[in-house]
């Protein structure tokens, strides 16, 4: 695979969108394999330990790299190739540590200073680490414990310090919580007990990781609802009920319509976000907080609606849907509350038409 | 067989056309040419203009962009257009959009519909008798719904029975934008009364002062009339007027309906975007209150994100209509849901911000979203006309999802 380039004019990369289509199909292809319904059904009951095998799978294939630069190991694909992965994860539900890890190891390239990003990335593009994060990322937390995403694996996580700056800390080994949403696991720590690993710049680094947090959440909810309504129409084609598909029933066909044109805007708000965010574009965050919000929004009830257009089968534990409306309820709640993150949008919307810039202007 | 392009009026200024193959220099001459001819108070003045006004407004308007070659811009050469590509006429909706220049819908069905009916069926007698109009200022109208045949079109009623080298026609249209100001129609008309539905539908060309065409306008929820009814009462239509073979009028409306690709619908959204830029920005010089409302200030931000999402699946649309086999045919009836749905919850939404003030009847102009109660309630046009939005969510289902029909 060609490797991306650094354009000399804007500091931008410039990725070839063929080797995306590459990596997409590839990625597409393992996760077909392995993460298939029956194993994520076993990872479901205890059976296996599908979140461990997807990421020593995922390693072996370099995808801990995707996401970086060059310099420190990666692949240099950027946003754009988070974008394909966490969409290709969010369609299989798959477990496993990538979103907290993934996001951490972006923030730590975008706000750390040198010392920490030699110490730290070349081990996170190796995937010889795993990090955790903390799920909220506005720092005005009162309490000193609280929620990472991430378990007692995670040699380390990220979170805010009482005096203001951020540190990676050494993630105690607390057992993580049975979750609703058991592809991911969560911890609850103290911040008072832990040691300091590295300390970062607060501001930047909150507002890193809301960053990529907010466009994994919100590339792994669209590609969730996508795969669910794909996986429910099909369903509702088969399901007999009065001698006739229920899929033939207009009444539930229009339902579906509407589904799916959320899900078909959905995704050009992902990809607005991630092309903003690529392109450096000084009102990015705008539309990862909208595009967060929306497309969380967006899985929830489309993961609901399949859940009730399955009919009796859908409130099974047998059939695959619960994965997927679990893992939309745990979506909405990370980074912080859908209804901040429309309000620092207005906020930063405010902020770049008083300063003069146009930030409808699409790229 | 070429056509005498005497017969066509010609551009007289060639400033912007001369600049075709440089799409910067293209730009700056538009550019130009718009700071130079669109009043400051464009905007002012089709909110203030009613009907009559209006239609003025865009046959002037017409008229000014016919001088610089824009009039048919899109229209082959040999009929006097200029030929110009899909990259071409997206700057153009760009700037017109950005300009706040006039909308032209009186001309919607003359310059979409009528070429793209006649460039693939028409005879070359039919192409040079009538599109050289167009530009001239010509308003053509559609006759296809009638009162029992809206979303199943193919019931339609009217009859056209041949009596020698003429068509009487007999029946009630309705739904027809602009036909009290139309000088044609395109029409359809069932001619076999026996075959089934689709088979036995012809189309034609109707001279709309022709005796027997009796046009009564409809009285609209927004105050305006610009749909009518048209009464048929034994209207004599040339059978030379015929277009494509008689009984094929249903294969040859498909093309009619085919003939529009994006470029409007991406004006219209590139409007909104100017409108709902303008709004904001207006709002916090006045400090408005809706800004501290938290409930009414978060609705705002999501219908901003479907703006943004319907501009994008706009562009969407016009890259794979560039393709020489473009590859989504259900992008269009995804944006015209998606769309629709915006233009009425982004203007239900100006109605609250508006308050009891909004309430207080006045007419304006849609595509600058003032004011509120009048976009609002012109909204229904949006998710009604041209296939209801049921209709699109069946297309969406079978044609899209493969779900059966019941």
């Amino acid at each position: 695979m060609s490797r991306a380039n650094a354009s000399a004019e804007t500091g931008a990369t410039v990725i070839d969108d063929d080797d995306l289509a590459t990596l997409d199909k590839a990625i597409s292809q393992v996760l077909f394999n392995e993460a298939g319904s029956l194993s994520l059904h076993q990872h479901l009951d205890g059976k296996i330990r599908l979140d461990r095998a997807l990421w020593e799978n995922a390693v072996e294939l370099g995808w801990p790299r995707i996401g970086l630069p060059e310099e420190v190991g990666g692949l240099g694909f950027g946003e754009r190739g988070l974008d394909l992965l966490h969409r290709q994860l969010g369609r299989r539900v798959a477990p496993g540590p990538f979103l907290a890890t993934l996001s951490a190891a972006q923030t730590i390239n975008d706000a750390a200073d040198t010392e920490t990003k030699s110490e730290w990335l070349p081990r996170l593009s190796e995937g010889e680490c795993k990090l955790a994060v903390t799920t909220q990322t506005d720092t005005t937390s009162e309490s000193s414990e609280i929620w990472v995403l991430g378990d007692e694996n995670c040699e380390a996580f990220l979170a805010p310090l009482t005096n203001g700056d951020w540190g990676l800390l050494s993630m105690p080994q607390a057992s993580a919580f049975q979750m609703w949403d058991r592809s991911r696991t969560m911890t609850k720590v103290d911040l008072g007990t832990s040691e300091p690993l590295a300390i970062l710049p607060g501001t930047p680094t909150s507002q890193a990781l809301a960053r990529h947090l907010s466009l994994g959440i919100a590339s792994d909810s669209i590609g969730g609802a996508r795969a669910i309504l794909e996986q429910t129409i099909a369903y509702m084609k088969e399901r007999e009920q009065f001698d006739r598909p229920v899929a033939s029933f207009q009444a539930l066909k229009h339902r579906v319509a509407d589904l799916m044109t959320l899900v078909v805007s959905g995704e050009e708000i992902v990809a607005l976000a991630v092309q903003a965010v690529a392109n450096r574009d000084p009102d990015a965050d705008i539309w990862v907080k909208l595009g967060k919000a929306r497309c969380t929004e967006t899985y929830v009830h489309v993961a609901s609606d399949c859940l009730q257009l399955h009919g009796g089968v859908g409130f099974t534990w047998e059939f695959d849907v619960h994965m997927y409306l679990n893992r939309a309820r745990l979506n909405e709640l990370l980074v912080a509350a859908n209804t901040r993150l429309k309000d620092e949008a207005a906020n930063a919307l405010a902020d770049a038409i008083r300063s003069g810039r146009q930030p409808l202007e699409l790229a | 067989m070429t056509t005498d392009s005497a017969t066509f009026p010609l551009a007289t200024d060639m400033r912007i056309l001369s600049r075709q193959d440089d799409l910067g220099g293209f730009r700056a001459a538009v550019q130009d040419w718009l700071a130079e001819t669109v009043p400051s108070d464009a905007i002012q003045q089709m909110i203030d203009a009613d009907e009559k006004k209006g239609v003025r407004i865009q046959r002037e308007w017409m008229a000014e962009r016919h001088k610089v070659g824009l009039g048919t811009p899109h229209w082959p050469k040999d009929y006097g257009g200029a030929d110009l590509s899909l990259a071409h006429q997206i700057i153009l909706a760009e700037e017109f959009a950005r300009t706040g220049a006039p909308v032209i819908p009186a001309f919607m069905i003359s310059l979409n519909h009528l070429p793209g009916t006649l460039l693939s069926w028409g005879t070359e007698e039919q192409k040079s008798r009538y599109l050289p109009g167009v530009p001239a200022g010509d308003i053509w109208c559609q006759g296809f719904s009638e009162p029992c045949a809206g979303s199943d079109l193919a019931s339609l009623r009217t009859r056209a029975d041949k009596k020698g080298d003429r068509y009487v026609v007999n029946g009630h249209k309705i739904w027809s934008s602009m036909a009290m100001y139309a000088k044609h129609c395109i029409l359809l008309a069932r001619t076999d009364p026996h075959a089934p539905k689709h088979k036995g539908i012809s189309f034609f060309l109707m001279d709309m002062g022709a005796p027997g065409v009796e046009v009564r306008p409809i009285e609209q929820i927004n105050g305006r009339s610009e749909f009518a009814e048209i009464f048929l009462t034994d209207v004599e239509v040339p059978a030379e007027n015929l277009v494509g073979p008689e009984n094929e009028g249903w294969k040859v409306a498909q093309s009619t309906l085919a003939s529009e690709r994006g470029v409007i619908a991406f004006e219209y959204i590139e409007r909104a975007r100017y409108a709902v830029e303008r709004f904001f920005a207006e709002a916090l010089q006045n400090d408005a209150a809706w800004l501290k409302d938290d409930q009414l200030r978060r609705e705002f931000m999501d219908q901003l994100i479907e703006l943004q999402a319907n501009r994008r699946l706009l562009r969407r649309l016009l890259r794979n209509n560039a393709r020489k086999h473009p590859a989504d045919d259900m992008l269009p009836s995804y944006i015209k849901l998606h769309g629709s749905i915006f233009r009425q919850q982004y203007s239900s939404l100006l109605t609250k911000l508006a308050g009891l003030e909004g309430q207080r009847f006045g007419m304006g102009f849609e595509e600058v979203y003032l004011p509120a109660m009048f976009t609002f309630v012109s909204s229904f046009s949006w998710t009604i006309a041209g296939g209801s939005n049921e209709i699109m969510r069946n297309v969406i289902a079978e044609r899209g999802l493969g779900m059966p029909r019941g």
